[in-house]
């Protein structure tokens, strides 16, 4: 009996300090679903309102689309982690909106501005964003970074006009003067007369600063394999349709850059040099980061109280991963978040 | 002999901890449920303005405190 003395007490200190990792932990997740939630929201909100801005290069147009992703450091009690004042969970949210004006709008000549884009929100961005071709080095994010590019193609036959509309999309290619291209007009009935060579100013979505690999993989076999093309083509045509997909997709294209020797995912030399040899699944901010503690802190302790003060910040180094001409470019991006030392909680 | 109220004792003691905790918890979950209300309404409430040219990207975020004694 003299054993059992310390049982109750030993079994409460137990279950105990299992029920409060059991309360901390659905603490932990529920304001982690909350923060998420947030996120969510307040990225559609940037986006809708991107989306409704004035173009930089036409304050009358409004921009029609946007897609931002919005990350956040916020400190969140961690069980697993006694001193969890310091601890940063990111926050990630995500939302893309195209007005319905805009469905059906493309970007006007080398306005780069009007290009599709992903725009990355950060808090607390030290030195700015690490700069791309429409957010300089050093400005306030969001950072924005292409997501399609202009191309200007000469010497095309006009019987290959469909072939380029089929791998790059109706309105991703122009031929008319009004938009870049040459060698189309439409007379005043509605009708396209073309010259048998032109000129095409082609939107192409491998092109952009962040690319896509199973897009651009899809983009190239449509290029460089005649068949896939015919049988894509079926696909996507309409049931009353007379496309004679086989003419479409046997007439000549000009090969870019990133289906060079392009065969099929894994052998796709480009595209496989960018994203497989680099290791990597996806451009933009890359899912590994760098935590930096930096602390300055004094404890100063009087009879019966102590109090502390001091500076304590945490770094979080990020890399963003782009290409530039058929290259991969990457950049860092630091953010500093403080962390209250007088005992507050500031998420 | 003197151990004959111990059990209604320890019930009482550990109805009161346990009730405190309940009833902690049913305030947590009113108050989490309010505040989730009122975030949607100040979301949707400011949404066509920001769709508009003059876009406002902001709301605020409801502040009501939790209070764990009172209504």
């Amino acid at each position: 009996m003299r054993h059992e003395r310390g049982q109750a007490l030993v079994e409460l200190a137990i279950f105990g300090s299992l029920l409060i990792m059991l309360v901390g932990a659905l603490i932990n997740y529920g304001l982690n679903y909350d923060y998420q939630q947030q996120a969510a929201m307040e990225s559609f909100r940037k986006a809708l309102g991107m989306a409704s801005a004035p173009l930089p290069s036409d304050p009358t147009t409004p921009a029609g689309s946007a897609t931002t992703i919005l990350i956040k450091d916020r400190h969140i009690p961690n069980p697993a982690h006694p001193f969890a004042t310091g601890s940063l969970n990111p926050i990630t949210g995500s939302a893309s909106v195209t007005r319905n004006f805009a469905l059906q709008e493309n970007a006007d000549a080398w306005d780069w501005s009007a290009l599709p884009y992903i725009a990355l929100q950060f808090d607390g961005a030290v030195n700015g964003c690490p700069g791309s071709q429409l957010s300089p080095a050093g400005s306030a994010p969001p950072c924005k970074y292409l997501t399609s590019g202009f191309r200007l193609t000469p010497g095309v036959s006009k019987n290959s006009l469909d072939r380029y509309r089929e791998v790059y999309g109706g309105g991703n290619v122009c031929a008319k003067a009004r938009c870049g291209g040459s060698g189309c007009k439409v007379d005043k009935r509605g009708r396209e007369e073309c010259d048998d060579v032109l000129t095409l100013l082609i939107v192409d979505p491998c092109d952009g600063e962040i690319i896509n690999y199973e897009g651009c993989i899809r983009q190239a076999r449509l290029i460089n394999n005649p068949g896939f093309c015919i049988q894509e083509c079926e696909k996507g045509k309409p049931p009353d349709s007379d496309k004679n997909c086989l003419k479409v997709c046997t007439a000549s294209i000009q090969t870019p850059w990133y289906a060079n020797g392009c065969v099929a995912a894994g052998s796709c030399p480009p595209l496989d040099n960018l994203f497989t040899q680099n290791n990597i699944k996806s451009m933009g901010v890359q899912p590994g980061y760098v935590k930096e503690d930096a602390r300055n802190l004094t404890l100063q302790a009087t009879q019966g109280t102590s109090t502390t003060s001091g500076t304590w910040t945490e770094k979080t180094t990020r890399t963003i991963m782009t290409q530039s001409d058929g290259g991969l470019v990457s950049k860092s991006i630091v953010t500093e978040k403080p962390v209250p030392v007088d005992g507050s909680y500031a998420p | 002999m003197r151990r004959d109220g111990q059990a209604s004792l320890e019930m009482t003691l550990a109805m009161i901890g346990a009730l405190l905790l309940l009833f902690g918890a049913l305030k947590v979950f009113i108050w989490i449920n309010r505040r989730i209300v009122l975030r949607q309404q100040r979301y949707e409430a400011t949404r066509v303005v920001a769709g508009s040219s003059n876009s406002v990207t902001s709301w605020n975020e409801p502040t009501e405190k939790l209070t764990i004694l009172g209504p």
